[in-house]
């Protein structure tokens, strides 16, 4: 008892605790904190819920690609280990039910290569004739490839890619990869750029047309557009679009079915896309309107997962 | 709470979160490592550092998304804000704290972003929302465990002082 008091006596004494001086600067201390604290989160609920959602884009796009260092590498790690687990599915899009066989593919590959050369040398002849076509070519010729950084670190549906301002990359311009469209650069600026994928909710809705590879006459493969009608195709947010409230009649008038091309036939966007794929038909659901179906269109390979993006930068090819 | 430590901390969990979040997807829901780190952060450091800590995690985090500011910030406060309470109650290094404290962090997050779809449009799935916070937790034990094993370098609690007596 007696050491416990003469222990506890100096302890007081020396000003070790200090109760009374101390909790009066802890209170205190405490108050400012919270007053600190509560503003910092009422100025985040601002931020959240009341100013325009653009609002932060200047803030956000000079950091974007401070994270490469970490980001990239661990990207292409996680890229090349998810192509050997789960590999890259491939589709006979010629015939999606019954795949050909190799053979069949090499003939088909043949014929596609002389009906490439002649609509080339066509579209070339249209290209000197007129001066809107004369951007008509092959999409590659006006794009450059940026490695993908990462994808959006929260629920949005966007990547970062490796290139910047100074590399000439603007607001709005289209981004493809060989597999069709991607998306559209939301943001570009000195710290990096971002993409909005198509399969994001709040991409802007693309019109587009149903299409199909079918076999002609003479057993070559022919790319016809199913309906001169167009549709609204919506991103999801789960890596995939929708097609809404399309009438059950005119699915079974064109005849639309799974596997059928979704291809891209918009006035806001470049000629030289008209055509480029979107997606292909994965499953088509009666919608809740009674009369209506809705259909879900998911892109070759999931957009969140490339590597390697192809931004259209470049006026002539 | 040294804050050197904090920031490398932040930013290596930010570029993985970045680098992964494409690759580990299943069926559109994703894994949050900013938020086990921030629950880290909260249910380690003290009082002031914690919230100020998640907050500036938050902050970050929203930096690196194409959703509006402030609503990870808001999340991590918040959620800051429940870790801190249960400090004293909880054992901060057993998985089942760890699990039930990342799935109230991503249901917080959740009720977060469909009070924001349904304010400012365009709303997300409650479902996808509700296996991220699953899938999240399950993440929990593992994230937090290798954390854990480096809580030295934030030294959270200051070394005691000797009495001289």
């Amino acid at each position: 008892m007696i050491l416990r008091l003469r222990f506890a006596a100096p302890r007081r004494s020396r000003g070790i605790c200090r109760p009374a001086q101390q909790c009066k600067k802890t209170r205190m201390s405490y108050l400012r904190f919270n007053h600190v604290f509560f503003a910092l989160m009422g100025l985040a609920f601002v931020s959240a819920f009341v100013l325009p959602v653009r609002a932060g884009d200047r803030v956000r796009a000079q950091v974007q690609n401070l994270f490469a260092p970490v980001s990239w590498p661990v990207n292409r790690l996680a890229g090349w280990v998810h192509s050997r687990i789960a590999g890259q599915p491939l589709r006979d899009d010629g015939s999606p039910r019954q795949p050909r066989s190799s053979a069949e593919l090499l003939i088909e590959n043949q014929r596609l290569r002389i009906q490439v050369a002649s609509l080339s040398g066509q579209l070339q002849r249209i290209a000197v004739l007129e001066s809107e076509r004369a951007r008509l070519g092959e999409v590659r010729a006006f794009c450059t490839p940026f490695s993908v950084i990462g994808a959006d670190a929260g629920p949005r549906q966007s990547l970062l890619i490796a290139g910047s301002s100074l590399d000439g990359l603007r607001s709005e311009m289209p981004v493809v990869y060989t597999g069709g469209i991607v998306g559209r650069i939301v943001s570009a600026s000195v710290g990096g750029a971002r993409v909005l994928l198509i399969t994001d909710r709040q991409f802007k809705p693309i019109t587009a047309a149903f299409a199909r590879f079918s076999s002609g006459p003479d057993g070559s493969p022919q790319f016809q557009r199913l309906s001169a009608e167009l549709v609204l195709v919506e991103g999801a947010g789960d890596g995939t679009m929708l097609i809404r409230n399309i009438p059950q009649k005119k699915i079974e008038e064109v005849g639309i079915r799974t596997d059928d091309w979704v291809v891209l036939s918009d006035r806001d966007w470049p000629i030289v896309l008209d055509g480029y794929r979107l997606g292909r038909v994965e499953k088509i659901t009666p919608s809740k309107s009674p009369g209506f179906a809705e259909i879900r269109v998911v892109p070759d390979q999931s957009l969140m997962t490339l590597r390697e993006v192809m931004v259209m930068n470049r006026d002539k090819g | 709470m040294r804050w050197l430590p904090y920031f490398i901390l932040a930013y290596l969990v930010l570029g993985l979160q970045i680098g992964l979040r494409g690759h580990v997807t299943i069926g559109g829901a994703w894994p949050n490592l900013v938020m086990l780190a921030a629950i880290f952060i909260g249910i380690n450091a003290p009082r002031d550092a914690a919230l100020l800590g998640c907050f500036g995690l938050g902050l970050l985090h929203d930096l690196v998304t194409q959703q509006p500011l402030g609503v990870f910030a808001i999340t991590y406060g918040l959620l800051a804000m429940f870790t801190v309470s249960t400090q004293q109650l909880v054992y901060r290094a057993h998985p089942l704290t760890h699990v039930s404290l990342a799935l109230v962090g991503g249901l917080l997050y959740g009720v977060i972003a469909l009070l924001h779809g349904w304010i400012r449009g365009p709303g997300s799935s409650p479902m996808m929302l509700f296996y991220s916070a699953l899938y999240t937790a399950l993440l929990a034990p593992l994230v937090l465990g290798v954390l854990g094993r480096m809580r030295r370098a934030f030294a959270f609690q200051p070394a005691r002082r000797k009495l001289r007596l």
